[in-house]
């Protein structure tokens, strides 16, 4: 298993999923341009940028933007359909956690160079606009970590989320940090004693560490535990140079600092997961003091656009996973949790039906997850022998079991993502639920009788491909 | 300067490049709208700044706050 970014690189250009490009480029347009080709190509490469004008340093783009290379972050063999990598990671997710391990500055690769003063972003990051009218440069692939102010012993508590950085001068970031995020736990307890939160912001990470950190678990869950379960080894950590954070030893930057307290400052539009521009807002600024990075520090950052593009990988398997293992406790029949659709708005579930109706049952019961409450707004039920992450089967279930008059449901004025460019007013939004499973006692439907696979097609289905040249 | 995004002459030099002398980055003061000198038109000058994009200075303070400032204990 690779062991931080650089390793991981080397597998995908090892296993043709990385292009390189050794020509100069501009910062724009060309940085967003490659964000936005690279997933819409049918390998979804990574690139590595060598030069960029005026820049020191390198960057990459795409490292999760397709199956093949998501894959690849699980190890896993390249071509693992959605559906395998969703249970491996499912079996996975059981082995938390793996606790990481510490090694001294010395170890550290982060560690390599440090800068105390005269700090300029620019110097080490090649910052560029992703979005034609974002506000301004962003840092949108960082892990930002904080602590509990109340209970900065705790490891556990320690948060690792990632949450959009915008670039307003040589040492000042923009953050959005939302109350109902960790890092916004955190800051309002910061904020209460009007003391300063300091937060380390890592860039160039292990890409399971990117996946973790985008990954609703619970407060006193810790991400580097859960990278350690999915990596299948421990994570390596280090100690930060102040504020006392535990950070990974062998990402490529960190960018240490602290969000200054009760103060708010114009931040964005910027071109969201939704794929369209959030709005204008006052937002935390964080002031950075000191820089460690590896020598050579890549610039790994990731474009956002309308779906699919390198977040919706980031954000697919990850949303999924814990909305299964909570429904799955309560409903056993429940066979796989889709809920890939932007963030989980949109969530397709398969299930065997205890009783007439226990589609329903499922989508209320998503309804009442953390995460599906505000966000899950169409709901789509299919029966336990539909894979819901074949979208074409998903279309059969619902042209050929949804009756219109029975099996829609809209539940008005409920939660809702203020993101989400259909809640209105922000925050609210109503529910969609389309039950495509076949009705089961009491309930009745006209008899089908279904086609069978005939028998040893799965044989041929390996023949075929070892066949194919 | 005037900001092409608010209009407010409160546009300063935030950095140049930090090898050879190819382009600087420009902020507002106001609005922190950032640019750097080699974008294209439509990102540096008031007049070409995409009207749905512009916002008014006088109305930066009532922008909602996120998150919230909470109550000193
Ligand atoms: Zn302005």
């Amino acid at each position: 298993m690779y062991r931080d970014l650089r390793e991981f690189l080397l597998i995908l250009e090892k296993e043709n999923q990385l292009v390189r490009i050794k020509e100069e480029l501009a910062p724009e347009p060309d940085l967003s341009a490659i964000g936005r080709a690279a997933p819409d190509t049918e390998a979804g490469p990574a690139v590595f940028v060598e030069r960029i004008k005026g820049y020191n340093n390198p960057v990459v783009l795409n490292v999760h933007g397709s199956w093949k290379n998501h894959a690849l972050m699980l190890g896993m063999p390249k071509n693992s359909t959605i559906k395998e990598q969703f249970f491996e990671l499912n079996s996975r997710w059981d082995d938390y956690p793996v606790k990481p391990v510490w090694v001294n500055s010395k170890d550290a690769p982060i560690k390599e160079v440090k800068i105390t003063e005269n700090i300029n972003l620019f110097d080490v990051l090649s910052l560029y606009r992703i979005n034609k009218f974002d506000a301004g440069f962003y840092i949108s692939k960082p892990l930002i970590i904080t602590k509990d102010p109340e209970d900065p012993d705790n490891f556990d508590k320690q948060n690792v989320g990632t949450y959009r950085l915008q670039v307003k001068g040589k040492n000042r970031l923009g953050i959005q940090a939302m109350p109902f995020h960790d890092i916004g736990v955190n800051l309002r307890k910061a904020e209460e004693r009007n003391k300063p939160l300091p937060v380390v912001i890592c860039i160039g990470n292990d890409p399971l560490m990117n996946f973790m950190s985008g990954t609703p678990i619970e407060y006193a869950q810790s991400e580097y535990d859960f990278a350690g379960a999915l990596k299948g080894q421990p994570v390596e950590l280090t100690k930060s140079e102040s504020g006392d954070l535990d950070i990974p030893a062998r990402s490529e930057v960190a960018l240490e600092g602290y969000i200054i307290p009760r103060v708010r400052r114009v931040e964005g539009p910027f071109g969201e997961f939704t794929g369209s521009y959030s709005g204008v807002r006052n937002q935390a600024e964080v002031v950075i003091t000191k820089i460690t990075h590896r020598k050579s520090p890549i610039f790994e950052n990731l474009y956002l656009g309308i779906p699919w593009t390198e977040i919706d990988f980031l954000l697919a398997l990850n949303t999924s996973i814990p909305i299964y293992k909570q429904i799955k406790r309560d409903f056993p029949e429940i066979q796989a949790v889709n809920a890939m659709y932007t963030h989980g708005i949109g969530v397709i579930i398969s299930t065997k039906k205890r009783f007439g109706g226990f589609g329903k049952s499922v989508a209320m019961r998503l309804l009442s997850t953390p995460h599906g409450i505000p966000y899950s707004k169409f709901i789509i039920i299919v029966d336990e022998f539909v894979d819901p992450f074949n979208l074409p089967q998903v279309m059969w279930a619902i042209t050929t079991r949804v009756r219109g008059d029975k099996d829609v449901v809209i539940i008005p004025n409920c939660p809702g993502v203020p993101l989400d460019p259909t809640s209105e007013p922000a925050g609210m939004n109503t529910k969609i639920i389309i039950d495509a499973t076949t009705p089961v006692a009491p309930d009745i439907a006209r008899e089908t009788e279904l086609l069978e696979r005939p028998p040893d097609t799965d044989k041929w289905i390996e023949y075929i491909n070892k066949n194919l040249k | 300067m005037i900001c092409p995004r608010c209009g407010k002459d409160d546009i300063v030099f935030m950095v140049k490049s930090p090898k050879g002398d190819v382009w600087s980055a420009y902020i507002c003061n106001t609005c922190c709208y950032s640019y750097r000198d080699t974008e294209p038109a439509e990102n540096k000058e008031r007049e070409l700044y995409d009207e749905r994009f512009r916002i008014d200075p006088d109305k930066i303070d009532s922008c909602p706050i996120i998150p919230p400032i909470p109550k000193l204990i």
